[in-house]
């Protein structure tokens, strides 16, 4: 009654051999994780940097909310491990050009800062760009509103001294969430973090917040401890009024604890320093990577759409994963979550030395091939390409007249493959089958 | 490795962390037992709905069902429904594992343990200024999930009506000094709106208002559902915990005492149901387990994570509050973490 | 026309139609007794043609279950399907066919109940509607 969805085939594709090589773009904290933990399990891993250091975001942090260590030593200590390790090259100054052929024969071609050139083959490549920060404008004149990665430094460098900016002491800090950004914790979890440690060192703080994001293990905890020494909190529904006043900065906001409206009273925050979280934007770099790379693009120009499908981790081509924040910027501790995903997911696919194709593959019937690239054009996981072919097609011409008579068709490679279907169904000269 | 009482890697908890666990260490070659003390896989995460309206708004409980469809079908990871742990003796890398299962004990060797005990939804009879277990019309979350997986439909359990007015009361169980949770469960706001979008998309005339603290974020497209939420007239805002809910016998109808932020005066505001969005709590089988291998509890009271290198592992929001998504992604790293230990690395 | 029982096409993805057929099974609900199932491994794999073919050949009723946007496994199947199932709906309005005839739902896996409601509904919709003349049979 209808055509069959399927059709069966006895020789099935070929298994893939795998080589142990990973190819990990992005030295942040969640590349460097994944490549120390790759080579733990002796795979060849190339880190290929843009920048000229490693760590990434993360060198703007100098103190977890969660734990007493400094950020910078342990940042220290992890880098200190991957590039001493054997099996680790790391490429500095380093952008990914091309990215050839499907899992098993990728071709990256890797150009560093010098000019030069590398060509890898990695069985697996892990995209973990991160994102960029932009500073956030507060005021026109910018003074005194700094950022928080600012106020991270400038409180690690006056170590047990009183904090001072520009030479001149800090007695009230303002920091003000929520204008940018309201779906991230990030900023909630550096605001209250820091907001502890200058009231520790005698200044007074307040936190002006649409939400407090407080979703984070160990958060809440920390909340009520800096309420209990005296940081203030302030929540809003319209974003506070910020005006010069004297030598500081005057933050106005209305006082939502009082119930009636009538009774309402703006309160003015006179403030020495207000801190304003950078705002995390995706990378523009990370946008060319994904053309690069054929890889989706989701909300905002970060890396995938947020498909439930993919387990957060999984691209859409298949030997391609992604962690961190190029794909939406987390805490550490999630980011790091996301990278041991990573591990498993590349270890996995490593394990055995091959992989063999196990859902339904399509082909094309080269004869029957019109080479109109819908199929290419269409592909979700960019799994067809068009190759040189020896016999006639039934409808295009051939592609190079002189000499050998070579035809061109379509060609869906197996390993790439997700058998969809997609392709089957729009082709208008009928010529791909799904075979099981 | 054939024998069926030498499986290295033991798994206790067949919900959605033990289940991708299970899966993970399988594609890695390692034998796994998982244990499960109901009568099905699935756990928690099992009886939760789609929480779709137009698009997917990523609960992932869908995943969840895909998960369980494919550890039915992976015969070579050996589950034992039904069966509980009473025992455990032996350390590092060879603990010996007692457990019975319908009345007979018998003994598992295992290099390896891991921990997937789960939550339980927070008692929600435990605040008893909102009724929950006294008045019929007063609902957890999960009550709600369970009544649209499983009939499809929403309904009053006073009369079996649509209910038009709901509201929907956060923090239950969560960021309460009261009770001792001192703590966000993370997932409750995200839940709760997606479950007030899905069921506005069922039955458009249902007005639902929203009471909170502070919205919690829950993954990259939060944003632009938390855009559309707030566009969404039927849908109403309200910063404000309520402070009890009184019904009526006669009715079932409820009015709720709340601080109306907007209209700057306390209000008694009638609603057809009330919908509590219960926080997480440890497991209660959890505690004896933790016992019998020696693990503690952290100061939010989810299971502390044991010391490197003994072969004990925890995944899963028994480690500390997740949504299945986390659970998931957090499944997958113990995975890998495992397989270290196992290879001695 | 009371013994008329309208014969429905069910296309159903297998990553979320199936399974939700499947549930409904294990929970007993009510399907209408002349369905047939077509399971296909995602809807971008349907073809208009097979919508058509479908009308033609004796169904009374064609539904495609798929999955929601921005929840397929292959990213865009169930948009390309969108696009099909407009074609095709546009070729039925030139061929004088009745619109509710071919019809997108989308499910999840555990949508076991939302899809026997809605087969439910369009038997009775189609009931009404009464015999698929297009049908060469």
């Amino acid at each position: 009654m209808y055509q069959k969805v399927y059709e069966s085939k006895a020789t099935a594709p070929a298994p893939i051999n795998l080589k142990p090589e990973v190819l990990i773009i992005g030295g942040g904290i969640v590349g460097i994780t994944v490549a120390r933990e790759l080579a733990r399990e002796g795979v060849q891993v190339v880190i290929a940097e843009k920048g000229e250091t490693l760590g990434g975001g993360v060198r703007d942090l100098h103190f977890f909310y969660d734990r007493p260590a400094a950020v910078q030593k342990w940042l220290g200590d992890l880098i200190e491990v991957v590039e001493g390790a054997g099996n680790i090259t790391v490429l500095k100054g380093a952008k990914l050009k091309r990215l050839d052929g499907q899992l098993g024969r990728f071709q990256a071609l890797i150009r560093t800062s010098e000019g030069r050139e590398r060509t890898l083959s990695p069985s697996a490549v892990v995209v973990a760009t991160g994102c960029i920060t932009r500073p956030a404008e507060a005021m026109s004149d910018g003074g005194r509103c700094i950022g928080s990665s600012e106020m991270e430094k400038l409180l690690a460098e006056s170590r047990d001294l009183p904090v001072a900016w520009k030479g001149q002491p800090v007695k009230t800090v303002t920091f003000i969430l929520d204008r940018t950004d309201d779906d991230i914790k990030i900023h909630t979890v550096n605001a209250i973090k820091l907001a502890v440690i200058l009231q520790e060192k005698g200044c007074q703080v307040a936190v002006v917040a649409r939400d407090l994001k407080v979703s984070a293990s160990g958060m809440e905890l920390l909340y009520r401890q800096a309420r209990g020494k005296g940081v203030l909190f302030f929540k809003y529904d319209e974003p506070p009024v910020l005006s010069h006043s004297g030598d500081g900065i005057s933050v106005e906001i209305p006082d939502m604890t009082v119930l009636r409206k009538e009774e309402r009273e703006t309160v003015s925050l006179l403030s020495d320093l207000v801190v304003i979280g950078e705002t995390f934007a995706a990378d523009p770099e990370t946008q060319e990577l994904c053309r690069v790379m054929k890889l989706r693009t989701g909300a905002g120009g970060a890396l995938m759409e947020d498909n439930p499908q993919f387990l957060r981790v999984m691209s859409n081509r298949r030997g391609i994963f992604l962690a961190g924040a190029c794909r939406f910027p987390q805490i550490i501790a999630e980011s790091l979550s996301e990278a041991h995903a990573v591990v498993q997911e590349v270890k996995a696919l490593l394990h055995g030395g091959v992989y063999t194709p196990v859902n339904p593959v399509a082909e094309v019937d080269p004869p029957k091939c019109a080479v109109c690239y819908t199929c290419v054009r269409l592909c979700p996981h960019a799994a067809i390409g068009v190759e040189r072919y020896g016999d006639r097609n039934v409808y295009s011409a051939p592609a190079e007249k002189n000499g050998d008579t070579l035809w061109q068709a379509a060609r869906v490679d197996p390993a790439a493959c997700f058998g969809c279907g997609i392709c089957v169904a729009e082709c208008p000269a009928r010529a791909i089958t799904l075979y099981q | 490795m054939t024998d069926e009482n030498n499986h290295p890697v033991l798994i206790i908890g067949g919900g959605i962390s033990g289940i991708v666990c299970a899966l993970e260490l399988y594609r890695l070659g390692v034998p796994v037992t998982l244990i499960e003390k109901e009568a099905s896989l699935g756990g928690l995460a099992a009886r939760f709905c789609c929480k779709a309206s137009e698009a997917c708004n990523k609960c992932f409980a869908c995943v969840v069902d895909k998960k369980l469809k494919e550890i039915s079908e992976q015969s070579q990871i050996s589950q034992l429904t039904g069966a509980e742990i009473t025992g455990v003796a032996g350390d590092q890398g060879s603990y010996k594992v007692s457990l019975a299962k319908a009345g007979k004990v018998s003994e598992l060797e295992a290099a390896a343990i891991v921990v997937a005990a789960g939550i339980d939804p927070y008692e929600a009879s435990g605040k008893g200024e909102y009724g929950y277990g006294v008045i019929k019309n007063v609902v957890t979350a999960r009550d709600l999930e369970e009544m649209l997986r499983f009939q499809g439909k929403i309904y009053r359990p006073s009369d079996g009506k649509l209910p038009q007015n709901i509201a929907f009361i956060q923090c239950v169980g969560s960021r309460d000094e009261s009770i001792g949770n001192l703590y966000c469960s993370q997932v409750c706001c995200a839940y709760a709106l997606r479950l007030i979008r899905a069921i506005r998309h069922k039955y458009p005339e249902v007005n639902a208002t929203f009471l909170y603290m502070d919205i919690q974020p829950a993954g990259a497209s939060f944003h632009d559902f938390l855009n559309a939420c707030r566009e969404d007239k039927g849908i109403r805002f309200i910063r404000s915990l309520p402070s009890r809910v009184y019904h009526s016998p006669v009715t079932e109808d409820l009015r709720v005492r709340l601080a109306d932020t907007e209209r700057g005066e306390v209000v008694e505001e009638p609603f057809d149901m009330v919908v509590l969005s219960v926080g997480m709590v440890l497991k209660k089988e959890a505690k004896p387990l933790a016992n019998l291998l020696g693990l503690g509890l952290n100061e939010e009271g989810f299971l502390a994570s044991p010391a490197p290198g003994n072969g004990i592992f925890v995944t899963g929001a028994c480690a500390g509050p997740k949504d299945i998504d986390r659970s998931i992604t957090h499944a997958k790293s113990t995975a890998a973490l495992v397989h270290n230990y196992l290879n001695g690395r | 026309m009371s013994t008329f029982e309208p014969k429905i096409v069910a296309f159903c993805c297998e990553q979320s139609g199936l399974p939700a057929a499947e549930m409904a099974k294990t929970l007993k609900l009510k399907i209408p007794d002349n369905l047939e199932l077509v399971p296909v491994p995602c809807s971008g794999r349907i073809e208009t043609l097979y919508l058509l073919k479908a009308l033609e050949s004796g169904a009374d009723g064609v539904v495609v279950f798929a999955c929601y946007e921005e929840n397929c496994r292959y990213l865009q199947g169930n948009v390309r399907l969108k696009g099909r199932v407009g074609y095709a709906k546009q070729i039925m309005a030139k061929i004088g066919l009745e619109q509710e005839r071919l019809e997108i739902f989308h499910v999840a896996t555990n949508s076991g109940v939302k899809f026997s409601e809605f087969l439910m509904q369009k038997a009775d919709q189609l009931r009404l509607l009464g015999p698929n003349l297009g049908k060469i049979a």
